[in-house]
């Protein structure tokens, strides 16, 4: 039963990573056990960026897995709505997973779900979380250079509009 | 599994349940289609289609058409509300093809490592939760469509989805 299972599962997780990531915790949430992970950020040297897995439980035999990337945070004031109209062109570009803004929070979200059964095995669920996050941190750090460039203010909307145009 | 083998499967389930569909090829690639009603209030169709992503994975894309034929005003409303919208969604994500006037939602689930009896329950289930929040979110962002409010005036409601 992944859901009754949930923490010792996140822990193993957690250790998979252990060699790519500076640390790694998992806590109980409102909704469910949550796994966080931190690594050095891909874009910023000396920076951290934030991943997390967290299993909710979807009730009638099903779990809910959620994974999250924060690759960009501290966005300055004047640059949110600007890559909050990017992010409505990138991400029908996007093969896997979805950009969010959080504009109270100034930060980027990339995030992907998956709906499971709740009788997966442990192996299984984590081979296809360890799938899930490769994939994610391939569009992150394939996609993640324009929001990055826009932020930093070496990329123009125009530009991320005619690239997404183009693909 | 071979993806014409899976698309056969996931039909297979759809005719025991009475639920009409079609199969369409859709750029090269083998796709299942479900219509919906022509009713304004709901969305149009969900596409289901396999992808070959990088490294081997493969995924099968939910992807429904919610709304079309959106004018560039009615755009520029969408895209004000788009991000804070997609932060109540706790299952896939509503986009904007903004040149070409649609709003969809796409949800994305990997099949290589599932087993049949397995991969097909989640199928099943993630497309009653894709339709189920599609419709919600279609419902919620009418009036907007429709234009009866600005991005503004839905942003200060207190809109939530139910899934």
């Amino acid at each position: 039963m992944l859901a009754k299972n949930a923490p010792e599962f996140l822990e193993k997780l957690g250790q998979l990573f252990e060699e790519n990531i500076n640390s790694y915790t998992v806590e109980e949430q409102d909704n469910g056990p949550i796994l966080l992970m931190s690594a050095p950020s891909t874009f910023e040297e000396g920076k951290e960026m934030g991943y997390s897995v967290q299993i909710e439980d979807g009730k009638n035999g099903f779990v809910l897995l959620q994974f999250l990337m924060m690759p960009f945070t501290e966005i300055p004031e004047e640059k949110l709505d600007e890559v909050g109209q990017a992010i409505c062109y990138i991400d029908p570009t996007l093969s896997y997973g979805n950009f969010v803004l959080l504009r109270e929070g100034k930060l980027v979200l990339y995030r992907q779900s998956a709906v499971m059964s709740d009788d997966l095995d442990t192996l299984t669920a984590a081979q296809y979380s360890v799938k899930s996050i490769f994939l994610m941190e391939r569009t992150v750090f394939s996609q993640g250079e324009k929001l990055y460039g826009l932020i930093n203010g070496q990329v123009t909307l125009d530009e991320i509009k005619a690239a997404s145009a183009a693909q | 599994m071979e993806k014409t083998n899976l698309l056969a499967m996931i039909g297979s389930v759809l005719d025991d349940a009475g639920i009409p569909y079609e199969y369409e090829e859709i750029s090269g690639r083998n796709a299942l289609v479900l219509r919906f009603s022509d009713d304004e209030d709901t969305p149009e169709d969900c596409t289901l289609v396999l992808d070959d992503l990088v490294n081997e994975c493969t995924a099968l894309n939910y992807f429904v058409i919610v709304s079309t034929d959106i004018d560039e005003k009615t755009m520029g409303e969408l895209i004000q509300v788009m991000p804070d919208f997609n932060l109540m969604i706790r299952v896939g994500g509503f986009g904007l093809m903004v040149d070409d006037g649609v709003l969809y939602f796409n949800y994305s689930l990997l099949t290589d490592d599932l087993d049949e009896e397995n991969l097909l329950k989640s199928i099943m289930t993630s497309l009653d939760i894709v339709i189920g929040v599609s419709d919600q979110g279609k419902k919620i962002l009418l009036p907007l469509l429709k234009g009866e409010k600005t991005a503004e005036q839905l942003m200060q409601e207190d809109f939530r989805l139910m899934v």
